[in-house]
């Protein structure tokens, strides 16, 4: 009893310092006696610590009742099944597969086919410009005007971009670039007869680079505007010009009966 | 994965609260994904109910813990513990697998889950040897765990002087010990003869 005596006064901090140095230094020679010790600390934390016994305890008995409810459950589902009515049967199940199968078929025809009104297409089909190519660019340097109204419409900033854009325009009438920006950030804000304004301006032998993003923004302005017989020529030009609207453009095509 | 009917720190607080009905929780919510994992990596239905026991236990030692910050869901956190004890219970029988089937999204456990794995089971066995001791001797220690006096445990014991109250304690801690040790004589050795002295 001894041992145990030294153990529990030296964890309960009542050795004197010179008995706890003894202690200490056999522990470090002998193994054993260091693993007694730490067996005692363990020991002496589980009677202190009752919280995890009882939590234990707890959670064995939730345990139990979570898997006696699943058995019952499981067996009630196995009693269903043995008593299962006739509608059930798998010939039933076939031809109920068929019926849905039909059902979203029709479903699907008319989601497709369906004309679909102006509104509904222009608000399936725009969506903003994305200027990060202009931002890649080398010959962007954002220390420009243009930069700057250009980066304002890109992170949606368009009361201060389109004050940015037309204070350029009144030195740059005819800059396809600042154009077709200014209508992008006129379609943000809504104003979709500014818009066509914009897109239109833009002459048509200038050589700007952006005249298919031009045609697609300019038609659904028009689209949105209730111009469906303006807005179909374009389309109809872009589908014929193969390009990365011709597909989108083909969609809308096929919904739209101007 | 998530319960719809408690948030991540409802079900935490829940747990370090023993609260059943959110114990009962966390099995409606999260012991089938852990299941699925289990039944899928090489193991039984009773590995997989053993394994959610020991990581609520975990959870809970986690969750005492001052430091403990929750950095993903709760469901995240049990699924890789869960599969961090599996893999490593694996380990020991020998049964390695090359590369565990996932079914969940799961995170770099911290590094003393283990350790506090293996603590808790320790602290289990150790609990029933003391369970096991006479209603006398357990309520000697306890009151000694508590923090009690000498002289308060004397009284409340009905002991007839301190010294006895003294000797008591050692007798029955020393008589628990020896109990564990004896179960688990590979790991504990030496110290026999400690009555002798």
């Amino acid at each position: 009893m001894k041992t145990t005596r030294i153990i529990e006064q030296y964890l309960d901090g009542t050795l004197t310092d010179q008995e706890r140095l003894a202690v200490d230094i056999r522990a470090s020679q002998d193994h054993e006696f260091s693993k007694l010790i730490i067996l005692h600390k363990e020991v002496n934390e589980s009677i202190r610590d009752e919280e995890l016994s009882l939590l234990q305890d707890q959670i064995r008995k939730v345990s139990e009742e979570y898997f006696i409810s699943l058995d019952t459950a499981s067996k009630q589902a196995l009693i269903r099944v043995k008593h299962r009515p006739f509608i059930y049967h798998p010939w039933l199940r076939l031809a109920a597969f068929f019926v849905l199968v039909a059902v979203a078929g029709i479903i699907l025809k008319m989601v497709i086919f369906t004309d679909l009104s102006a509104a509904k297409l222009y608000q399936k089909y725009y969506t903003t410009y994305d200027a990060d190519v202009i931002l890649r660019s080398p010959d962007y340097t954002g220390q420009s005007p243009l930069d700057r109204a250009i980066l304002n419409y890109n992170s949606g900033n368009y009361t201060a971009a389109l004050r940015m854009f037309n204070e350029i325009r009144e030195e740059r009438p005819a800059d396809c670039l600042v154009l077709f920006y200014s209508g992008l950030t006129l379609m943000g804000i809504g104003d979709h007869e500014s818009a066509v304004s914009s897109f239109k301006a833009i002459p048509p032998d200038s050589g700007c680079p952006f005249n298919e993003q031009r045609d697609w923004y300019l038609a659904l302005s028009l689209l949105k505007l209730n111009n469906g017989t303006a807005a179909a020529e374009i389309f109809n030009q872009i589908r014929a010009g193969g390009g990365f609207y011709a597909r989108r453009s083909e969609q809308i095509l096929k919904h739209f009966n101007p | 994965m998530g319960s719809i009917k408690f948030s991540d720190a409802e079900l935490l607080n829940g747990l370090l609260n023993r609260n059943e009905e959110v114990l009962r929780e966390y099995y409606l919510t999260y012991y089938q994904i852990i299941r699925r994992f289990i039944l899928t990596n090489n193991g039984t239905e009773e590995d997989a109910k053993d394994l959610f026991q020991d990581v609520l236990m975990v959870l809970f030692q986690k969750v005492r813990q001052e430091n403990f910050k929750l950095t993903c869901s709760l469901g995240t956190y049990l699924y890789s513990v869960s599969r961090f004890l599996w893999l490593k219970e694996l380990g020991k029988r020998k049964r390695v697998i090359k590369k565990a089937v996932d079914m969940e999204e799961f995170i770099d456990t911290e590094t003393d889950i283990a350790q506090i794995s293996d603590h808790n089971e320790r602290l289990k066995i150790y609990r029933l040897y003391f369970e096991k001791l006479s209603a006398d001797c357990r309520k000697v220690l306890t009151l000694f765990m508590e923090g009690r006096s000498i002289a308060e445990i004397t009284v409340i014991m009905g002991y007839t002087s301190e010294q006895h109250t003294r000797n008591r304690r050692y007798r029955c801690k020393l008589a628990l010990i020896e109990s564990i040790r004896n179960k688990y004589k590979h790991e504990i050795t030496g110290y026999e003869n400690d009555q002798d002295n």
